[in-house]
């Protein structure tokens, strides 16, 4: 009977170290080879709080992340990943929302209106007002960042200002640069 | 009833065995999930053991070099990318061009007392104040300080690579790699002259591989500070509201 107690011990110590083991290999697994998220961000100088391009109320906003890692802001929920997506054309790039349908575009697809929702941008087929644009790169050497230029607006993708809530914009007349922790 | 002492001395000897080796492949799992799963934290760049690998990221800065900046990003699948580049006169002066099948279609030109914005056909020009919204676009984002080159070389993913051909301008070129964010980039610095000559940034927006190709050419450049221009609002970043229009 002892013996038995033991062998049925051993295998629960073997079994549950396995487990362990394996959980803790997993993370290697899971991470090896892919881009892992990150918020995509414009940062200010001043205060170091990064305002990320998330959205609320229906609409493309800026929301204060001053963790900058999908942390702290309340404008985060739902949470929101951006991806580029080709328009078709050389150099040419739709901002997309990686949990939703849609890519950052004229708010109600209204080619008048420069603020932004996400509008629709088919694989194939005439996407929304406004989701063209044209990325660069703009970090500094310690950071990853992009720029976006709008092809309707002819002007540059950034938000009202620096705040919680802040409406991204297609309009504005100079680049903000759009990273990931640019402060080491 | 007296047990039969020698049957249960080897069950004692066979039970203490497998407790043994079950702690020893409790053992080994752990230290090795743990030791695989540290590797990849730390996000360590295989470094050669040679010791070229261990040079020191020696560049010099060229924050006051006149020069031309060209910056092509690529999609991934995308042959072509955009072009855009930053002309700076080494003084605090820079013009920032975007470009679309290889014409200008926008240029920011940026003195310390003013900001102006030129676009269109014929090519309108906007005087703004001085940018000091603290916005983290700036024409220095593409030089290399001092400050920039140390932090480089104190990162632990900074690896020396050798010398290659230098892909502009000639010459061979020391070779070094870091990560950074979502980043990876391969420093190209001229051999002779220590300077930086091209940045491959290999990195992603969200789920999207960009590369951008970054070249460094130093020679003198004149910035064109536009004389016909209207005056903007006070606030350079402010944009109308369209939707109360």
């Amino acid at each position: 009977m002892l013996l038995t107690k033991l062998k049925k011990i051993r295998l629960v110590i073997v079994s549950k170290a396995s487990v362990a083991g394996l959980a803790l290999a997993m993370p290697v697994i899971l991470m090896a080879g892919s881009a892992s998220a990150a918020s995509w961000c414009n940062y200010n100088s001043i205060n170091g709080h990064g305002y990320c391009m998330s959205t609320q109320g229906g609409r493309v906003t800026a929301c204060d992340d001053p963790s900058g890692n999908h942390g702290g802001g309340s404008c985060f929920t739902p949470y929101i990943d951006f991806s580029l997506r080709s328009a078709g054309s050389p150099g040419v790039s739709e901002i997309s929302a990686d949990n939703y349908t849609g890519c950052v575009g004229d708010y109600g697809n209204d080619s008048s209106n420069a603020s932004t929702d996400l509008e629709r941008c088919p694989s194939a087929g005439n996407a929304g007002w406004g989701t063209k644009q044209l990325a660069s790169a703009c970090s500094n050497p310690l950071g990853s960042g992009y720029q976006f230029y709008n092809v309707h607006w002819t002007a540059f993708v950034g938000p009202q200002d620096f705040f919680s809530g802040a409406k991204e914009y297609l309009n504005k007349p100079t680049a903000w640069c759009f990273a990931v922790n640019p402060y080491v | 009833m007296e047990k039969d002492s020698s049957q249960s001395g080897t069950t004692k000897r066979r039970s203490t065995s497998w407790l043994w080796l079950a702690a020893a492949i409790v053992v080994l799992i752990v230290v090795g999930g743990s030791i695989a799963y540290f590797n990849h934290k730390t996000n360590k760049t295989t470094v050669s053991s040679s010791p070229a690998s261990k040079k020191t990221y020696d560049l010099v800065s060229n924050v006051n070099l006149p020069m031309l900046i060209t910056v092509n990003t690529r999609q991934q699948g995308d042959n072509i990318g955009n072009i855009t580049t930053l002309q700076s006169d080494g003084k605090g002066n820079y013009t920032y061009t975007l470009f679309l099948d290889g014409k200008p279609i926008n240029t920011t030109t940026y003195t310390p007392d003013a900001l102006y914005v030129c676009k269109g056909t014929p090519t309108a020009c906007v005087k703004y104040p001085p940018d000091t919204s603290s916005n983290d676009f700036q024409p220095t984002n593409y030089l290399y300080s001092t400050d920039i080159i140390k932090k480089i070389n104190a990162l632990k993913t900074t690896a020396y690579q050798g010398q290659k051909p230098c892909p502009i301008g000639g010459g061979t070129c020391d070779v070094w790699t870091y990560s950074v964010a979502q980043s990876k980039k391969t420093d190209y610095v001229n051999t002779a002259t220590k300077r930086l000559v091209t940045v491959i940034d290999a990195g992603h927006f969200g789920k999207s591989s960009i590369t951008s190709k970054i070249t460094y050419q130093y020679q003198d450049e004149h910035i064109n500070v536009p004389t016909n221009y209207t005056d903007a609002p006070a606030e350079p970043q402010a944009s109308p509201d369209m939707s109360h229009r």
